[in-house]
């Protein structure tokens, strides 16, 4: 570990990125050049990694050092740093190879030990796995049967793209494939939907506010609703997504994400392993539905041809690689219930859609109505009950609705909204997902990533929606794109004495 | 400046003129009336920001920067602008209030600009009190050298949560005073921001990477020689090297010992956990650089090297496509300001350095001044007892004008060490060599020609090349004298002008402002021409510096300069002594 450097005393970045090399498997891929080498060329800009740091590059395609480098340097922004490229691109290599084949190992092993030499590295590897997630596992082995998950000096850590897994079953056999070979704290599980920044907005808005925590149960709340609305289709992913569908693809992990931070207890500390701990319980908390509950819990919907923002676009099924008799909802609703001690009888509605009219991110936190009506000049139904909401996009910020009198002789009662967004006001522009996300890795802060039995946990709870759904492939409802989606989702809602929010 | 211009300097939004006494009444005023017009019912604000400008100069380009900052930091901002060589007057006022063009209507920036003609600000602090909003932290920020010890400055403090300086805005000598100040037990609330110290934090961060692997951590007690290479600033050894040092020494633990001019660097030798370090900081002339560091280099005793050349700026964190308009300058110090708004602690690592740094330094003497019967009599027995006590070349600055013109010609019948006698001239004007105004001209009739003294040992301002390239030749004729090594010279005679000037450094032109180089085209505007001098940085860094006051008509601005006032003049502290000899009429009442 880190010798006390007594320089570092008081400088903002109070801990230092170790040396190490990064190797990118998938490194002839659109994400390598598009995403990775650029954020990792920024945080070279920002002087954010070490000094003694390669990256070594994995993929079939033949390349030589120069070659690859070139391809990389395509992806770079207008007006980069040419002389800084020049002494960064010096660390760029590449080893051609199928990751598939174990035979191949052994020599990406001497390379890498070469080049630990060449830029001294001392040892620390992260490998990124940029590649289809089936072959995650085999990657994991082929590394282990050379040794380099368990180095002899220094770390190593393996980082996989999303999605993980695509229900219960095959989650648990990725994580049972990658921790044979590697530690939980080895292992880090991209799922950037959130950036570091908001997640830290809403636990500093949840616990630092001494006056929000008292009245944060279910004696004064009567329910929550996560909103995530895009307004774009599936575009280019059909084929992915029709495979998927919004519950594994939003809910399952971003949205239950969301209602984990505001449901969960305050953590001990706000570091990585209390705050991973505290989710978890509240996903082991939710409720499990029986795969015949479903129709009652959960509402699907598929956006038919339709307007967004005044342009005619097609249907799902009309998109690009999508089966023209599709199933796959594009919009799905749930409620899901947190069964402990703050949250007993509080539903959570949770809803996500695309081809929706805007493009919204929020929690809306409904507290209960106030219990004796006084003010008779009020109409009844015009005493809403107080409202908070944590907006998160297009704009961060948060909303609280109070009670106000009209100014005059009658004691009338006016809603007003107040308004607060982060803005410029206090968030310093957040650094790109891939930036953060590299550089914690390197650092080995595990915050943003998925913990293995936290994915678990999830899939337990969306396990048996998708099995419902399965066995009841009518069930999915046609909504004209740029519409708030199907009409089963108002009636779901509106059963239960609630509406969804207009937004 | 005329006051429109000084205005438009300051101002965010569209300043109306106010009675002083109706501030909050016409601040609420404002704030009802824009209410109205945007259907604002929610504002943010963050700040009360208090900004002093100690002279009219310092307003230069201060609304743009505000204007950003409001951006970011909703704020109540009072800007002070003191004129004190203005006729004493009452003071004027104006308000604004400016929301925010960019997305949000409710960041709102509200700004009183006061102008203080002739006084010292005695009235701002209780105006200050009347308008600060409540519930916010209060940031007050000096722009130029702050009247530290001053009431003005202690009612201040007490409003605020944090004070803002940059030591690079006064002489290094008044760290001294910032010392005291931050370390004053009964201003421990306050939190203090030296902007210079902030700009080292991307050295600091480079410095410390450098030690991060452990096995670098292991050789910070091995280190065997440290060097700092610098650009001078208006003192040859300015705060942020200084300050730089001084942070590595708190850091690293060494204690008691000076630094000291060794010829080329100034240089400490300190006890270290495993034997001794010798610490360098070595001036150099990089242009536009002035005042910064330009690099480190650390050897420990098995030879192992460590080192930073350049240090880049941090690029900003975001990609806003609206800010990048802004001048990398301006962003950075945004960015910096940004940083100091968003942090109310102290900071203990720039309170050792300091301490550290301090200690270490060992400032040049206060001006002396001597009042003789005959000035150049004086001088004259000065300069013959210095110059054969020296070993070696010793140099000299002369000055122009007509009170040294008995001293040279005394000076040419003196027994001085001839031989090793260099000559340099402190500043000459824009004329031919033998042209009656010429300083060179001067020199040559009354010391050249009467003393054994050769043509080529006297110095001459090129002045038939054009200004700039004059400087630049004497830039390189300075740099050949002392091998080039930082130019020290034995001794600089100057004199005093009725506006403060010396050599010919004249209040508010260019060459005030110039550290990077040791010689100076100088632009007096108004079609004044130009004039040729020296620049602070050598002048200081003479071991001697001796000015030639005489006439009543210097009585008054002798006085103010030994004050402290800010006049070029007042800049000037030589390394071992400086000394302001003057006649009875000049010295009279002083
Ligand atoms: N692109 C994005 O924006 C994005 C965003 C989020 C997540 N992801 C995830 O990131 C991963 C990679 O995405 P991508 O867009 O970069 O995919 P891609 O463009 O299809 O690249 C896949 C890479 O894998 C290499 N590869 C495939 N089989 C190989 C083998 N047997 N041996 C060695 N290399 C092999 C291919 O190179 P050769 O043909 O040269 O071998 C290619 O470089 C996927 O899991 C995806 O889900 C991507």
């Amino acid at each position: 570990m880190i010798l006390e450097n007594p320089l570092r005393v008081g400088l903002a970045r109070t801990c230092a990125t170790e040396p190490c090399v990064v190797v990118i498997f998938g490194a002839s891929g659109d994400l390598t050049w598009r995403k990775l080498c650029p954020a990792l060329f920024r945080l070279a800009e920002e002087s954010l990694i070490p000094r003694e740091f390669a990256i070594l590059g994995v993929s079939r395609t033949p390349l030589s050092d120069e070659e690859f480098r070139e391809r990389l340097r395509q992806g770079l922004p207008q007006g980069a740093d040419s002389a800084l490229w020049e002494a960064f691109s010096r660390r760029i290599h590449y080893h051609a190879g199928d990751h598939r084949d174990p035979a191949g190992y052994a020599a990406l092993r001497e390379r890498l030990e070469v080049l630990d030499e060449h830029h001294r590295i001392g040892g620390n590897r992260l490998f990124y796995l940029a590649v289809s997630p089936a072959d995650f596992p085999l990657i994991a082995s082929n590394l282990a049967a050379q040794g380099m998950n368990r180095p002899t000096r220094g770390w190593a850590r393996i980082l996989v793209e999303k999605p993980f897994g695509r229900d219960l079953f095959s989650a648990m056999e990725l994580n049972g494939e990658l921790l044979r070979h590697f530690d939980e704290s080895q292992i880090y599980r991209i799922d950037h939907y959130l950036g570091k920044e908001t997640v830290q907005n809403i636990l500093t808005f949840r616990f630092a506010n001494g006056i929000f925590e008292p009245v944060w149960n279910r004696r004064y709340i009567d329910h929550v609703q996560i909103t995530a609305a895009e307004t774009l289709g599936v575009e280019s992913r059909g084929g992915y997504y029709d495979a998927a569908g919004a519950l594994r693809d939003m809910i399952q992990n971003h949205l239950m994400q969301l209602l984990a931070l505001v449901a969960m207890e305050p953590p001990a500390r706000l570091d990585a392993e209390a705050v991973r701990d505290e989710k978890v319980k509240v996903y082991r908390a939710m409720r499990r539905y029986k795969p015949r509950e479903v129709a009652g819990c959960a509402v699907r919907g598929q956006y038919a041809p339709g307007h967004i923002e005044g342009t005619a676009v097609p249907g799902y099924r009309q998109e690009a690689k999508v089966r023209p008799d599709s199933q796959t909802e594009t919009y799905a609703a749930v409620r899901f219930l947190v069964d402990n001690w703050r949250w007993s009888g509080v539903p959570f509605y949770v809803r996500t859609g695309k081809r929706m009219p805007r493009k919204v991110t929020e929690v809306a936190v409904q507290f209960r109505a106030v219990p004796h009506l006084l003010f008779s000049k009020t109409p009844e139904d015009a005493l809403e009950p107080n409202l908070l909401v944590l907006k998160i996009d297009p704009e961060e910020g948060i909303s609280l609705r109070i009670a106000t009198k009209y100014p005059g002789m009658v004691t009338r009662v006016r809603w007003v909204n107040m308004e607060f967004q982060y803005g410029r006001a206090f968030a310093a522009p957040s650094p790109a997902a891939y930036e953060r996300l590299l550089l914690d890795s390197m650092l080995g802060d595990a915050t943003l990533f998925s913990r293995g039995d936290a994915v678990e946990a999830a899939w337990a709870v969306v396990d048996p929606i998708l099995e419902g759904w399965s066995s009841d492939s009518g069930s999915t409802e046609p909504y004209p794109a740029g519409s708030w989606g199907p009409r089963a989702a108002e009636a779901f809602i509106e059963d239960e004495g609630r509406h969804w929010r207009r937004i | 400046m005329e006051l429109e211009t000084l205005l438009a300097e300051v101002s965010v939004g569209h300043p109306r003129p106010l009675e002083i006494a109706r501030i909050v009444r016409e601040l609420d005023a404002l704030e009802r009336e824009q209410g109205i017009e945007s259907g604002v019912q929610f504002r943010l604000t963050t700040t009360n920001l208090v900004v002093v400008c100690t002279e009219p100069d310092q307003a230069r380009g201060l609304g743009l920067l505000l204007r950003e900052l409001c951006a970011e930091f909703p704020c109540r901002c009072l800007v002070a602008i003191l004129d004190p060589q203005a006729e004493p007057q009452d003071m004027q006022g104006w308000a604004s209030l400016t929301c925010h063009p960019y997305r949000r209507q409710h960041m709102c920036c509200e700004q009183v600009i006061l102008y203080c003609p002739g006084g010292q600000g005695e009235s701002i602090p209780s105006l200050v009190s009347a308008t600060l909003l409540p519930e916010v932290p209060t940031l007050s920020w000096w722009r130029g050298d702050p009247p530290l010890g001053s009431q003005f400055l202690e009612q201040l403090l007490e409003l605020s949560d944090r004070v803002v300086f940059d030591s690079a805005d006064f002489p290094v000598s008044r760290l001294e005073a910032v010392q005291a100040l931050v370390t004053d037990r009964y201003h421990q609330e306050q939190a203090f921001s030296d902007l210079s110290w902030g700009r080292l934090e991307g050295w600091r961060e480079e410095i410390a990477s450098l030690f991060d692997p452990p096995e670098a951590t292991e050789c910070l007690p091995a280190l065997e020689r440290v060097e700092i290479r610098f650009v001078p600033g208006a003192d040859p050894l300015p705060p942020q090297p200084l300050l730089l040092a001084g942070w590595l020494a708190s850091r690293l633990g060494w204690r008691r010992s000076h630094l000291k001019w060794a010829g080329e660097d100034f240089r400490a030798r300190f006890a270290g956990g495993g034997g001794q370090v010798e610490l360098s900081l070595r001036p150099a002339w990089v242009e536009g650089h002035s005042g910064q560091p330009l690099g480190f280099l650390a050897r420990t005793r098995e030879g192992r090297e460590f080192r930073v050349d350049v240090v880049r700026p941090r690029r900003r964190g975001g990609r806003d496509a609206w800010r990048n308009d802004l001048e990398p300058e301006t962003a950075r110090w945004l960015e910096q300001m940004g940083r100091e708004l968003s942090t109310l602690s102290r900071d203990v690592v720039y309170q050792e350095a300091l301490e550290s740094a301090l200690e270490m330094d060992s400032f040049p003497p206060e001006p002396r001044l001597e009042v003789v019967e005959d000035l150049a009599e004086a001088a004259a027995d000065l300069l013959e007892a210095r110059s054969r006590a020296s070993e070696g070349p010793f140099r000299v600055a002369l000055a122009g004008g007509s009170t040294p013109r008995r001293l040279y010609s005394l000076l040419a019948g003196r027994d001085l060490p001839w031989e090793r006698m260099r000559f340099f001239l402190g500043d000459e004007r824009d004329v031919p060599a033998d042209h009656p105004d010429s300083n060179y001209r001067m020199v040559r009739e009354t010391l050249l020609e009467g003393s054994p003294l050769r043509p080529e040992q006297i110095f001459r301002w090129e002045t038939e090349r054009g200004p700039e390239q004059a400087a630049r030749a004497c830039a390189q004729a300075l740099e050949g004298e002392f091998s080039g090594a930082f130019p020290s010279l034995d001794l600089v005679l100057l004199g005093l002008g009725e506006d403060g000037h010396t050599a010919s450094l004249f209040p508010g032109t260019p060459a005030l402002h110039v550290h990077d180089r040791p010689a100076a085209a100088n632009p007096l505007g108004g079609g004044r021409g130009w004039r040729l001098t020296l620049t602070f940085p050598v002048l200081n860094l003479a071991r001697i510096a001796l000015f030639l006051v005489s006439g009543r008509s210097k009585s008054s601005i002798l006085r103010r300069v030994l004050a402290g006032e800010p006049f070029p003049a007042g800049r000037v502290r030589a390394r071992e002594e400086t000394l302001f000899l003057a006649d009875r009429q000049a010295g009279l009442g002083v």
